[in-house]
């Protein structure tokens, strides 16, 4: 049976860091071996840039990370 | 649960890992058109209840069988239910016995009566790509250097690799760390070392391997329609290299 990576997660922005970074908080049970919530070091997909899409903290987000390093990410999509 | 086990520790992974491998092939015996997939995951379970070992996937939260059976566009965690075998299908059993408290866990996609060539091929390479992302396992290398044997000989055959899906540590749980993706360069994540098991697995997609939730809320399956491929074994690194223990039979 195949465990579940880290591709897509959704997760809630709690800061807006300079240089585009955030940290934004991802549930617990998402991570596979984390059972807390856990804060996930992001920078914004290019995409998001070229279209200046706004990311303010409270904002629910989509993040991809890689199964290589669990501590950052980027942000994809802004839920609306 | 070390990710490094010790001697006495897989001698009871090696057993796990053939009574996995008996079930395995008993299913494989069985498979015909008009067969269900129910009646498959009984006889797995009956194996490994002959062998003095259960199933191991029930451990895993609210499930209940002894296999995942997936058939064709479906990629992984199918429960196995009242479909029949028909024809033409390609099925994927995975299973995984759990004996003494160690896990073993393995799959592998199988022809239903005569399929085409393409998707014969599109078979093999997934064997292919497992027997050679194994004999990356050895101590010293890294997880990447797995992932990457696996990505290189799915994407160099025209398949894609799903992504959201891994491969896993085993021992006394059915996922341990660390993880082993379907992708990733050679160097890089975790150092294998001498003593580790690790179940490796080669998930992948004929078209593009994005895949989504059925309503079962487990089947995973690609998201075009497309087949999808499933071959994984269970294995330790020893000083000689790494030894399947849950083989092919």
């Amino acid at each position: 049976m195949s465990k579940a990576g880290v591709i897509e997660l959704d997760g809630e922005v709690v800061e807006a860091l300079p240089n585009t970074m955030f940290r934004v908080k991802v549930n617990k049970g998402s991570l596979p071996g984390v059972e807390e919530d856990k804060i996930v070091l992001c920078h914004l997909s290019g995409k998001m840039r070229i279209h200046y899409v706004r990311i303010l903290p409270g904002d629910r987000v989509k993040i991809e990370m890689t199964p290589y390093d669990l501590t950052k990410g980027r942000i994809t999509f802004k839920q609306r | 649960m070390s990710q490094i086990k010790t001697r006495e520790e897989i001698e009871l992974m090696k057993v796990s890992g053939k009574v996995a491998a008996k079930a395995l092939k008993k299913i494989l015996e069985n498979i015909k058109p008009g067969v269900k997939a129910i009646e498959l995951d009984t006889l797995a379970k009956e194996v490994m209840e002959a062998e003095g070992a259960t199933a191991s996937f029930p451990t895993v939260e609210d499930y209940k069988w002894a296999t995942c059976i997936t058939f064709n566009e479906q990629v992984v965690h199918g429960i196995p239910t009242q479909r029949e075998l028909k024809d033409g299908d390609i099925v994927s059993i995975d299973t995984g016995a759990l004996y003494k408290g160690y896990h073993s866990d393995m799959a592998i996609t199988f022809p239903v009566g005569k399929i085409s060539q393409e998707t014969e091929k599109f078979l093999k390479v997934g064997e292919k790509a497992l027997d050679l992302a194994i004999s990356k396992a050895k101590a010293g290398n890294t997880i990447g250097d797995v992932s990457q044997a696996l990505q290189e000989t799915i994407e160099g055959a025209g398949y894609s690799i799903v992504k959201n899906l891994t491969g896993h540590g085993i021992g006394t749980e059915l996922h341990e760390e660390p993880m082993v993706p379907g992708f990733g360069k050679a160097g890089i994540g975790p150092k294998i070392k001498e003593g580790m098991t690790l179940a490796i697995e080669a998930i992948y997609a004929q078209k593009s391997g994005k895949v989504y939730l059925e309503d079962d809320g487990w089947t995973i399956t690609t998201q075009d329609g497309s087949l999808g491929g499933l071959f994984e074994k269970t294995i330790v690194v020893t000083k000689g290299g790494p030894i399947v223990l849950t083989p092919y039979l």
